[in-house]
């Protein structure tokens, strides 16, 4: 079959995915934690039908395919809440949540609250890790209650627990499992870089205006490729009824 | 053509959002009003290369994935239960609580309710009631012939009677206290009650352990701030434009693919 078609089929199918990031970065503009991500794409070669290794004419044909995404790694925008369970990391670290099957995961969505028991919990109802990775209860009756920069949360009596706040060394190993969790093959290490601020949220880090311009890019790329698939529709048309048109 | 159906949770989520919002605002001059907040959560992701996952025979390993997702949902919408400001009023019997608890209610049903909004009124017996009748619990009774009704920051109240040069003790209010007021169900009216999330009850005398002090003559109005709200509502509408624009722009994606032939 003709190659070029194909081309633009890759092309074609990359941009649909890439639509589909940006929806997703936008639909979660406003979602507390959230990562912008982005696509990386990539070339890959074909030899031509006929060509051979000796055959100095003629270049590899280079098909696109998405090779990977990647997360935006830069800060969210911190808005204050004036809530005392609300808490922000400044820096690269995340928070410990224990996940729905007990396990640790990990988050940036400092939206936290408490249950019957002052068990602390996110915004999704998962418990929120000690360093230990068991859950935090803030005792009945606490008032004042306090987060410091290291996570130490405390009430008029003293210290009641510590968050797990850990760092990674390469954070696209992190994997997004939905509710603003993110599953780790291996467990962070405690952080060294990262602060926690009380009565902050950290908001996404997604920028409406470069996803705007990436999705109007997105759609021209997909438009401009349609006119090769028509172009070539043409010629292959052209070629088809001439030849016909001799016999 | 994933990102329709993307679009649509975003704009569903901020319609929500709105909602929440101008529920606050329409509630901003209701006394002991507490303003609610929309939390929301990326949905789950799909993967179509798992990061790990080897690339090639050497075993060499893709450094991030290909994880899609799907979306955005709201997780849950919190009541945030800080101090709203105190209004001094003239009358007597306008309590408000400054500190945490909550006044309890006897409901016509027998169910006790919870609020902060201290507008009490007396009714045909003199006990002390709510707006809509419903009697304060602890019961107090005040005598009909009461020239002064002084209700202490620790919840004794106090009336002086014709003929009596001291003041009589007619009784002491209670506060009840929860672990988790943000799992209170609202049920209108200023009005809660109780629920598995927010815990049981403890009860005790304003001003002692967690308890706030009551305040005579005083409401307290809602927590709603004005200035944050509107910004907030801003956002939603522009988040709500933005993932229209997703939607058209898929559906001219759409329309493109039709056209080829």
């Amino acid at each position: 079959m003709e190659n070029s078609i194909y081309l633009a089929l890759s092309k074609q199918l990359v941009q649909q995915t890439n639509m589909q990031i940006i929806a997703n970065n936008v639909a979660n503009a406003n979602t507390a934690g959230f990562r912008a991500q982005n696509i990386i794409f990539e070339e890959f070669l074909v030899d031509p039908r006929g060509k051979t290794t000796d055959d100095a004419a003629g270049d590899p044909l280079s098909f696109v395919y998405n090779r990977a995404q990647y997360e935006n790694t830069s800060p969210g925008s911190l808005s204050q809440t004036g809530n005392p369970l609300d808490a922000a990391l400044v820096g690269p670290g995340f928070f410990g949540i224990q996940g729905p099957g007990g396990e640790v995961m990990y988050s940036r969505a400092g939206q936290f609250n408490m249950d019957a028991d002052g068990t602390l919990r996110n915004s999704a109802g998962f418990p929120v890790a000690d360093q230990g990775g068991s859950p935090i209860i803030i005792p009945r009756g606490s008032s004042e209650i306090k987060i410091d920069g290291k996570g130490v949360i405390s009430n008029q009596n003293g210290p009641v627990g510590q968050m797990m706040v850990v760092e990674f060394d390469d954070p696209q190993v992190l994997e997004a499992q939905g509710n603003t969790l993110y599953s780790a093959p291996e467990p962070g290490r405690p952080a060294e870089n990262t602060a926690v601020r009380q009565g902050h949220i950290e908001g996404s880090n997604v920028q409406p205006v470069v996803e705007m311009t990436r999705m109007i890019e997105t759609l021209r790329n997909f438009q401009a490729t349609q006119r090769v698939l028509q172009g070539e529709n043409e010629r292959l048309r052209t070629t088809i009824r001439k030849l016909t048109q001799q016999q | 053509m994933r990102s329709l159906d993307i679009g649509a949770t975003g704009m569903l989520a901020q319609q929500m959002n709105v909602d929440v919002i101008s529920n606050n605002i329409a509630n901003m001059t209701t006394t002991g009003y507490k303003r609610q907040r929309a939390a929301f959560q990326d949905l789950i992701y799909q993967n179509i290369d798992r990061p790990g996952s080897t690339s090639s025979d050497s075993g060499t390993t893709v450094p991030a994935g290909l994880q899609l997702g799907l979306g955005v949902r709201t997780g849950s919408v919190v009541r945030q239960h800080g101090q709203g400001a105190i209004q001094i009023t003239e009358n007597p019997l306008d309590l408000a609580i400054t500190g945490d608890g909550y006044f309890q209610i006897q409901m016509p049903n027998g169910d006790t309710a919870y609020t902060r909004d201290g507008t009490f009124q007396m009714n045909e017996n003199g006990e002390l009631v709510t707006v809509q009748g419903f009697i304060v619990d602890p019961g107090i009774t005040i005598p009909s012939d009461a020239q002064s009704i002084d209700i202490s920051p620790v919840g004794e109240i106090l009336v002086n009677v014709p003929g009596q040069t001291t003041t009589t003790n007619v009784g002491q209010l209670q506060l009840a206290g929860f672990v988790n007021p943000a799992g209170l169900e609202a049920i209108g009216d200023n009005l809660f009650l109780e629920t598995d999330a927010s815990g049981s009850p403890t009860t005790g005398t304003p001003g002692q352990n967690e308890f706030g002090r009551l305040r005579q003559s005083a409401l307290e109005q809602s927590n709603v701030n004005v200035v944050e709200e509107i910004t907030l509502l801003i956002t939603a509408q522009r988040s709500y434009e933005m993932n229209s624009t997703v939607i058209s722009t898929s559906d001219e994606m759409l329309q493109t693919v039709t056209q080829l032939r």
